[in-house]
C-alpha cells in the first residue's frame, strides 16, 4: 500500500483527508505540525506528503524545503494545501519544491484524483 | 505698607535696542540739525561780510571823500587866489569865490560825516579858517603888486598847515579803511574755515549716522531673511534671535518663529497621521488575508464532510436527507462566493487587483459561461438565446472575463421571472468588441441606476422580491471592465427588462 503523510494543524481537516485517503486505499500517517511531519517523513519514508501551508511553528513551505534539501527525503511527492491564494503564496510553494497545490476549500474527491494523477505520472 | 512710596519707574527698555521709528527719527534729526547748522553758518558769513562792506561804504569811504573834497576846495581857492594875485585874471578870482562858497558846504558835510572824529576835523577847520581870513585880505590886494607877492608868501605856510591837518585825517581814515579791510579778510578766512569744517563734519556725521542706522535696521532684518532662507532650504530647527534689534523687527522675528513652530507642529502631526494610515493599511491587508484564511478553513471541513455524506461513503441516505444536504451545500457555496467576492473587493481597493492582458477570444468565454449557467436557467424556466458572430479577438485576462460573463449572465437569469428570456449578442464594431446581455426581468428603478456599481448596493425591487445577492458583483464587474480599458452601460425599464452593454478593445 502506498504511504501518504498528511500534515494539517486543523483536526477536522486532518481527519477528513485521512478518512478519504483510507477509503481510496492508501495508508495514512496524520500529523498535526511541521516538526512531527519531518520526523515521520524521515522514519517512515512515505511516497507522497500532503502539507498544509500555514501551520504554527514550521510551516508547510519550511517542511517542503527541508525535505527537498535532505537526499533521504528529496524524492517524496509533495502537494500543498493552502487557504491563501495570493500569487506569491502559490509561487512560494512551487519555488520551495512542491509538485502541486490545492486551495481550500477543496473537494476531497478532487484531492484524491490529483494524488492519483501525480502518482501515475511519476510511475510512468 | 509705607505711605507715600511710589512704584519705581520701569526702566526704559528701548535704551539698549531703540525701535526702528526712533532710529530713523534720530538719524533724520541729526541730518536736519546739520543742514540747519550749515545754513546758519552760511547766513552768518553773509551777514558778517555785509556788515563789513556796509561799514566800509557807509562810514569810512564817505568821510575820506568829504575830507578830499575839503582839501580840493581849499586847493582850488588857493590856486585861484594866487593865480589872480600873480596874473590879475578875473576868472581865477571867480574860481576863488566859487571855492569860498563850496567851503561852507564841504565843511558841514565833513563835520556831519566825521562827527566821531572830533579833533582832526576841528584842527583842519581852524587852520582852514585862518587861511580864509588871510585870503580875504589878500583878495583885496591889487594883483601883480608887491603886496600880492608878499601875501602869497604868507598864505603858503597857512595852507601847508591846513594840508598837513587834512593829510593827518586822511592818514587816520586810510588806516581805518585798511583795518576794516584786514578785519574783513580775516573774518572771511575764518568763515571759510568754519564752513569748510562744518560741511566736512556734517558730511562725516551724516555718513556715519546713515551707515549706523542702516546697519541697525538691515542687520536684524537680514537675520530674519536668512532664517527664512534656511528654512526654505530645509533646515527645520533654525529660529530667529528675538533678543536683539529694534522692537518692530523683534515682533517680526517672533512672528516668524511662531509660524515656524506651527509648521513643525503640523508636519509632525502629518507624519503621525501618515504613519498611522500606513500601519492601518498594513493591518487591513494582513486582516483580509488572515480573515480569508480563517474563513476558508472551517468552510473546508463543512464542504468536505458534506461531500463524503452525499457520496454515501458512510452509509445510505434517504431522499429527504439528501435534499437537506443539498440545501447545506447550496448555502456553503454562497458563503464561499461571498468570501471570494470580499477578498476580490479588498484587492481592488488596495490596488492589487490587476488583470493580466493577453490576446483571447470573447466567443469562447461566452460559450463557456452559457454552458455554466444553462442548468440554473433551465431550472428557473428562463430561456437562453445567443447571437454571437465570432471569433471575437479581445485583449483580455481570461479568468477575469470568465468571472464577468458569469456575473452578467447570472444576474440576468436571477432577475428574470419564469418564462422570461435572456439574450446574449456579441460582434465586432470598429476597433472594439461589443457585448450585449439583455433580459426581460424585473428591471432597475430609474432613480437607482446611477448607484448600481456601488458595492453592496441592492436595488429596492430586488430586495423586495427577495432575489438573492450580495451587491458586490457589479462592483467587481465594473473593475474588470475598467482594467481591460473598456466601458459598461446599463439601460433598464422597471418590469420590462435590463440591457447591459460592454465594450472591450480588440487589440492589446
Amino acid at each position: 500500500m502506498t504511504v501518504v503523510l498528511v500534515a494539517d494543524d486543523d483536526a477536522d481537516i486532518r481527519d477528513l483527508v485521512a478518512f478519504k485517503l483510507e477509503q481510496a486505499g492508501f495508508e495514512v500517517i496524520a500529523v498535526e505540525d511541521g516538526q512531527t511531519a519531518l520526523e515521520q517523513a524521515r522514519s517512515r519514508q512515505p511516497t507522497l506528503a500532503v502539507l498544509d501551508v500555514s501551520m504554527p511553528g514550521l510551516s508547510g513551505i519550511d517542511v517542503c524545503r527541508t525535505l527537498r534539501a535532505d537526499p533521504a527525503t528529496a524524492g517524496i511527492l509533495i502537494i500543498m494545501l493552502t487557504a491563501r491564494v495570493q500569487e506569491q503564496d502559490v509561487e512560494g510553494g512551487f519555488s520551495a519544491g512542491a509538485d502541486d497545490y490545492v486551495t481550500k476549500p477543496f473537494s476531497p474527491r478532487e484531492l484524491v484524483s490529483r494524488i492519483q494523477a501525480l502518482l501515475s505520472r511519476t510511475r510512468a | 505698607m509705607r505711605a507715600g512710596s511710589a512704584p519705581p519707574h520701569p526702566r526704559r527698555r528701548t535704551d539698549a535696542h531703540p525701535s526702528v521709528a526712533r532710529l530713523l527719527t534720530r538719524a533724520f534729526g541729526v541730518l536736519v540739525a546739520l543742514i540747519v547748522a550749515c545754513g546758519v553758518a552760511e547766513l552768518t558769513v553773509v551777514l558778517v561780510q555785509r556788515h563789513t562792506v556796509t561799514r566800509l561804504t557807509d562810514e569810512v569811504q564817505p568821510v575820506r571823500l568829504a575830507n578830499a573834497r575839503l582839501r580840493a576846495v581849499l586847493t582850488d581857492a588857493q590856486r585861484g587866489l594866487r593865480g589872480y594875485l600873480l596874473t590879475g585874471d578875473g576868472q581865477l578870482l571867480d574860481t576863488y569865490h566859487v571855492a569860498r562858497s563850496d567851503y561852507v558846504l564841504a565843511t558841514r558835510q565833513l563835520r556831519d560825516l566825521a562827527d566821531d572824529l572830533g579833533d582832526p576835523v576841528d584842527r583842519q577847520v581852524l587852520r582852514a579858517d585862518a587861511w580864509w581870513r588871510l585870503a580875504e585880505r589878500q583878495r583885496l590886494a591889487a594883483p601883480r603888486s608887491r603886496d600880492a607877492a608878499a601875501y602869497a608868501a604868507q598864505g603858503a605856510p597857512l595852507f601847508q598847515a591846513f594840508v598837513a591837518a587834512n593829510h593827518e585825517l586822511e592818514v587816520t581814515l586810510a588806516a581805518r579803511d585798511a583795518r576794516l579791510h584786514r578785519r574783513g579778510t580775516v573774518l572771511q578766512w575764518i568763515t571759510v574755515g568754519v564752513v569748510g569744517v562744518l560741511t566736512a563734519g556734517s558730511g562725516a556725521i551724516a555718513l556715519v549716522t546713515g551707515v549706523r542706522t542702516r546697519r541697525r535696521i538691515t542687520g536684524p532684518l537680514g537675520a530674519v531673511v536668512e532664517v527664512l532662507d534656511r528654512r526654505r532650504a530645509g533646515d527645520r530647527e533654525v529660529r530667529v534671535d528675538t533678543q536683539a534689534g529694534p522692537v518692530e523687527i523683534r515682533a517680526v522675528a517672533e512672528a516668524v518663529n511662531a509660524a515656524a513652530d506651527q509648521a513643525e507642529l503640523i508636519r509632525r502631526k502629518e507624519e503621525e497621521v501618515t504613519a498611522r494610515l500606513q500601519a492601518l493599511d498594513a493591518v487591513k491587508t494582513d486582516f483580509m488575508s488572515t480573515v480569508s484564511h480563517e474563513l476558508r478553513t472551517p468552510l473546508t471541513s463543512i464542504s468536505g464532510y458534506l461531500e463524503l455524506l452525499r457520496d454515501e461513503e458512510t452509509g445510505r441516505l434517504t431522499d429527504a436527507q439528501l435534499r437537506m444536504l443539498e440545501v447545506i451545500g447550496r448555502n456553503t457555496r454562497r458563503l464561499r462566493e461571498l468570501i471570494e467576492d470580499m477578498l476580490t473587493l479588498s484587492k481592488i481597493e488596495s490596488g492589487e487587483f490587476r488583470s493580466r492582458l493577453v490576446p483571447g477570444d470573447l466567443a469562447e468565454v461566452i460559450e463557456r459561461a452559457l454552458g455554466a449557467v444553462g442548468p440554473a436557467a433551465a431550472k428557473a424556466s428562463v430561456g437562453l438565446h445567443s447571437d454571437v458572430r465570432g471569433p471575437l479577438p479581445v485583449c483580455c485576462d481570461r479568468a477575469h472575463l470568465d468571472r464577468m460573463m458569469a456575473d452578467l449572465l447570472g444576474n440576468a437569469v436571477k432577475f428574470t421571472p419564469a418564462d422570461g428570456t435572456v439574450t446574449v449578442r456579441a460582434e465586432r464594431a470598429g476597433g472594439d468588441v461589443v457585448l450585449v446581455v439583455a433580459d426581460t426581468g424585473i428591471g432597475i428603478p430609474a432613480d437607482e441606476q446611477q448607484a448600481l456599481f456601488v458595492r453592496f448596493f441592492r436595488a429596492t425591487n430586488a430586495i423586495r422580491q427577495a432575489v438573492p445577492g450580495t451587491g458586490l458583483g457589479l462592483a467587481i464587474v465594473a473593475t474588470i471592465v475598467r482594467n481591460h480599458g473598456g466601458s459598461i452601460e446599463i439601460e433598464s425599464t422597471e418590469n420590462a427588462g435590463t440591457t447591459v452593454t460592454v465594450r472591450l478593445p480588440a487589440e492589446c
